[in-house]
């Protein structure tokens, strides 16, 4: 009954990368970077002295994994950005997308010849250094919570632009053989381009229409369910994942554009919270398992040539970034961030050149120039992304960039508005939630209210958001930090006591509610500045009423 | 990806159809176990490997995530009774069903797996009813969490000691040995490491969330090492990361996992089961009937043993009278250990469908409040408790008498005023009687009960029974009378004061209060905290 080696693969690379991550604690080494080395040196070990190769022979599910964890990712890129927040940078993306990736594909072939490679191989590595991981840019964006900023928006336009041609490119590569001419069908490449784009648009138009007549109707149906939304939610994603790959579609257009169809809902916020720690376990699995499929020390035998396109990835194609946003007006600050964010191969790279290697088009050492190719770039692209503004200051500091000279420098629509300041947050839209809110509109306060059910945040006099406040990222999004008082009404003793806690750290005042005797002096111990008592404050109404009456009770 | 995309299909319809049928609060187990076996019946090719392997994975995570609800440290007071009603419902229910199995012929050790697994009741069922209805907190939901860790901590330790029971009765010793030697590390790795390792120096959210899952996959680890099934270091791993404030900083991110992998551990599980045949339907109904019938008379029974109310044994053994998701991990070790059949597997898988669908439908108030009568009528013969009130004019008659409503009683008593207290729990109203008041049992609601306490001419009723149609009820019996009512909200209040009522909205004082202290102390408290002027 039970074959328990998938369960041991994925046990291995937990413990390891929490180990890894004890380890580099207080390094601030970005996450990416400990679960690639983890995989790294598990593949390593794994090579050398287990007699069992864990990962292919627990493959086919950790490939359900990691895939997941892929369109999990995209599904949550998705929902940050709706389709008003990128349709003003649909064409730009378009044209800087494409004028990359000419441009990488015709120095990268050229780098390639002169390093000595023959034209065929030149070709497939300069396409394997061509596009950019979206999975690491969107996971680096949102930890840094820029995916909505302007930088942030044009890098997943020219990713999902790269994914459109990468399609196209593994057609191409998978119809050729063993470095034959004859083998090219350009009717076949014209019907690739031709279905890839009505894939998109049957795509897109399917999905945004169903989750408009359907979609949004079910979840609203079930708006209190907070369990049945988040079911929902991950079967409409995997539903348009399949749809995509039924069309030739990538997984990753099909996650993003069911994230897109959620992305009105004003559920979408509370959805998102809930996605995250899914994919943040599904991710890691990717990565680990990505390090270890790499053989690092046959990739090392080829570090020169790795080392030269690693710096055409991360400077070549960071000023083709550069050069082109320019050119479309877009602001200094923006191009830089978005030209260091790209700086790194794709997922994909892999992909291709493992089909390029089983075609016979290249040879082992190709394969292994991108493997390392890929590990520099990733673990590079974590440092720049962690500190980009920085690496900004310091280039703006000594006019690095001036011989660009772009202009505008900055602008005010690169970053989205910050959130309320001076505020009290109140949690719980139950009937003690309205209340409060109420009476502290009334004697003009500013106020946030904030419940997971967005019907009870209909009849609220002040500011709403839909999240859960067992979610972390809800004291981010709701600005916790500058608010004066946070207030909770939920009658879920954990959550409460976790929100006082989690304000004592942060040195806010909080107001708890005390619903039962037994909850109050946790609650106390824990620091709540003060215990909303619903029932001791009715029963000192009651004395009150009945000393009204004449009664003197001792 | 298909696999896991018909999963979430199927997953997604089982939730459907308990929104659709939301008034009856199905729980969503049995309709995504069912959901699990139309996928079966409509032949959905899934890989069978990677459904086992997705079965296995949810399972971890169902047995875990289980672990990390059930803090020992916060059922406080309630202990005791706790672990009275948790090991009396496993002990007899377990017994009860060895008498059954053997007589409907399964042999001894089938009937010992069996019947441990309709022993204990399912966590998942009882937080989410406890969850719904807003009692998870409160001393009975306490006291519901205890009884549920006690039976967790039982099967696990059995589970253990089945899996090594074909090495004979030293290696069972063995076993529960090891698994309490497990259960030790467990808890120094949370008095000692736990908080250390996850909430300090900078750890952000998503590396928390690898080093729990790293403890989870150590505990599982160990547990392979000292030859026990995962499933105990998946839950010993639990318990270790369940208490404040590990628990409540990775409450979110286990609430995703838990939604996520309890819809595909499920449906997997009715994927792999099969309905009984009708030759088998006979067991099923008895096994089933025994857990509905014989739960509430044990916990009634060992709630008048250990004088707590009896409302709460009855409403405790109405909510525990399912079978566990343990119990079909305990048919799946039997399996593993080649005792049991798959046979057996779908007479449990189906006993616990019948009895989970059927736990809402059981633990309402009008069950109980039909039980609290029926016990009313044989209990005062065993153990008198009731006179009829001799007062008829000018005293106080309070309505239910709860934490608050006792405090007013004993200021009323020291007033030498003359009390009446209804209640329907024959516990309270027997301590009552001993505190000088006049105890009438009964619901509040009900007039038959009320009219013996002359509320028309008491001076003051008050009411503090927490049902709108309860208070309502009451008004319209009696309309002459002068009487306070426990308002939850303003709406109410104005509903109860048209009705003649004196009504006292908690909400709003609850407000008032609050308003006057963030106007009096939290100018003081900025100035304190955030150096604010």
């Amino acid at each position: 009954m039970w074959n328990m080696l998938t369960l041991t693969t994925i046990g291995i690379m937990i413990i390891s990368a929490g180990v890894g991550s004890i380890l580099l604690r207080g390094s601030r080494v970005p996450h990416i970077v400990v679960y690639i080395f983890t995989g790294l040196l598990l593949g390593e070990f794994e090579r050398n002295f287990y007699d069992q190769e864990l990962l292919k022979a627990s493959q086919s599910s950790l490939d359900i994994i990691t895939e997941s964890g892929i369109a999990l990712l995209l599904f949550l890129v998705g929902m940050e950005l709706s389709i008003s927040k990128i349709k003003d940078i649909g064409m730009d993306a378009l044209i800087i997308g494409l004028i990359q990736i000419v441009a990488c594909l015709l120095l990268g072939s050229g780098l390639g010849f002169f390093m000595g490679q023959d034209w065929t191989s030149s070709l497939v590595i300069a396409l394997a250094m061509t596009f950019s991981s979206t999975v690491i840019v969107v996971k680096l964006l949102g930890e840094k919570r820029h995916l909505s900023a302007l930088y942030g928006r044009m890098a997943i336009g020219i990713l999902l632009v790269q994914d459109l041609v990468v399609i196209l490119a593994l057609t191409i590569i998978g119809s050729l053989s063993g470095g034959q001419a004859e083998a090219y069908n350009f009717n076949e490449i014209a019907l690739s381009i031709l279905k890839a784009f009505a894939g998109v648009a049957l795509l897109l138009g399917a999905t945004l229409g169903l989750a408009q007549v359907f979609v949004k109707r079910l979840m609203r149906w079930s708006s209190s369910s907070t369990e049945s939304l988040f079911v929902w939610s991950l079967t409409w994603c995997f539903l348009v994942v399949a749809g995509a790959g039924a069309l030739g579609l990538s997984h990753e257009i099909g996650a993003f554009m069911a994230g897109i169809s959620l992305a009105q809902l004003s559920l979408s916020n509370s959805l998102k919270q809930r996605v995250h720690p899914l994919m943040n376990f599904f991710i890691g699995i990717f990565f680990i398992a990505l390090g270890m499929e790499i053989n690092i020390i046959q990739a090392l035998r080829n570090w020169r040539s790795a080392l030269v396109f690693s710096l055409f990835v991360i400077f070549g194609k960071s000023i083709i970034l550069l050069m082109s946003m320019a050119k479309r007006k877009f602001p200094e600050r923006s191009s830089f961030l978005l030209a260091i964010s790209m700086a790194q191969i794709s997922e994909f790279s892999f992909l291709f050149i493992a089909l390029a290697k089983g075609n016979k088009l290249v040879d082992e050492q190709a394969v292994a120039i991108v493997a390392l190719t890929g590990i520099v770039t990733f673990v590079s692209s974590s440092f720049l992304v962690a500190k980009n503004q920085s690496i900004y200051r310091f280039f703006t500091s000594r006019s690095l960039l001036s011989p660009f000279q772009i202009r505008p420098k900055t602008s005010a629509q690169e970053f989205p508005k910050a959130g309320m300041s001076g505020h009290i947050i109140v949690i719980g839209m139950n009937s003690l939630g309205h209340e409060i809110c109420h009476r502290l509109v009334a004697e003009g306060k500013k106020v946030l209210a904030i419940d997971n059910d967005p019907h009870k945040l209909l009849s609220v006099p002040c500011e709403s958001l839909v999240g859960n406040a067992d979610y972390s990222s809800i004291l981010e999004e709701a600005n916790f930090a500058n608010s004066l008082l946070v207030i909770t009404t939920l009658r879920i003793e954990d959550v409460n006591n976790s929100l006082v806690y989690r304000c004592g750290k942060m040195g806010i005042p909080v107001a708890a509610h005390g619903f039962d005797s037994t909850v109050v002096p946790e609650l106390k111990k824990l620091g709540a500045d003060y215990v909303i008592n619903s029932k001791s404050s009715w029963l000192k109404r009651l004395i009150k009423e009945l000393e009204k009456r004449g009664e003197a009770l001792p | 990806m298909n696999e896991i995309l018909y999963l979430l299909i199927a997953a997604s319809i089982a939730h459907g159809l308990a929104s659709a049928l939301r008034r009856f609060r199905i729980p969503h187990v049995p309709l995504l176990i069912l959901a699990g076996g139309a996928l079966d019946y409509l032949d959905i090719p899934i890989s069978s490997e990677i459904a086992k392997d997705i079965l296995l994975l949810g399972l971890t995570f169902l047995v875990f995530l289980s672990g990390t609800t059930l803090n020992p440290w916060r059922i406080g007071r309630d202990g005791w009774p706790a672990v009275l009603f948790g090991a009396s419902q496993f002990s007899l229910i377990g017994l009860l069903s060895v008498g059954v199995c053997l007589a409907f012929d399964f042999s001894l050790v089938e009937s010992l797996y069996i019947a441990l697994g309709l022993a204990s009741s399912s966590t998942l069922v009882i937080i989410k009813i406890l969850q719904s209805r807003g009692e998870l907190f409160e001393p009975f939901g306490r006291l519901m969490v205890g009884a549920l860790l006690v039976q967790d901590l039982l099967i696990i330790i059995v589970i253990s000691a089945l899996s090594n029971i074909s090495q004979g009765q030293f290696g069972v010793f063995v076993s529960i040995g090891l698994i309490l030697a497990l259960g030790l590390l467990g808890v120094l790795l949370k008095k000692y490491l736990v908080n250390s390792l996850l909430l300090k120096g900078g750890v952000d959210e998503e590396i928390q969330l690898v080093l729990a899952l790293g403890v989870l996959f150590l505990f599982m680890g160990l547990s392979n090492l000292f030859n026990l099934p995962f499933i105990a270091g998946a839950f010993v791993a639990g318990i270790s990361l369940s208490s404040f404030p590990v628990s409540a900083v990775l409450r979110g991110q286990f609430a995703s996992l838990n939604i996520f992998f309890n819809a595909l551990f499920f449906v997997s599980l009715g994927y792999f089961a099969d309905f009984p045949p009708m030759g088998d339907l006979g067991r099923v109904i008895a096994l089933s009937l025994l857990i509905i019938f014989c739960t509430p008379l044990i916990t009634a029974g060992v709630a008048v043993l250990a004088r707590t109310t009896l409302r709460t044994g009855i409403e405790a053994g109405l909510l525990l009278a399912q079978a566990s998701e343990f119990s079909i991990i305990l048919i799946l070790v039997g399996m593993e250990n080649g005792d049991l059949g798959q046979g057996h597997l779908n007479l449990l898988t189906s006993v616990t469908v019948i009895t989970m669908i059927a736990t809402p439908f059981l633990s309402n108030e009008a069950i109980a409040s039909f039980l609290m009568r029926l016990f009313d009528w044989i209990l005062p013969r065993f153990f008198p408790i009731n006179e009829k009130p001799k007062v008829r004019r000018g005293h106080y008659v309070l309505i239910g008498c709860g934490e608050s409503a006792l405090v007013v009683l004993k200021k009323l008593l020291r007033a030498g005023k003359e009390v009446v207290v209804i209640d329907d729990d024959a516990g309270v109203v027997r301590s009552i009687s001993e505190l000088g008041a006049h105890g009438i049992l009964g619901n509040g609601k009900d007039y038959s009960v009320t009219r013996h306490a002359c509320l028309d001419s008491a001076k003051l009723v008050i009411s503090s029974m927490r049902k709108f149609s309860d208070n309502k009820n009451l008004l319209i019996s009696h309309p002459e009378a002068t009487t306070v009512v426990r308002a939850f909200d303003q709406a109410e209040a104005r509903f109860f004061e048209e009705m003649g009522a004196i009504s006292i909205p908690a909400t709003e004082a609850a407000t008032e209060d609050l308003a006057d202290w963030i106007e009096a102390r939290l100018p003081e408290l900025l100035v304190e905290k955030k150096g604010l002027n």
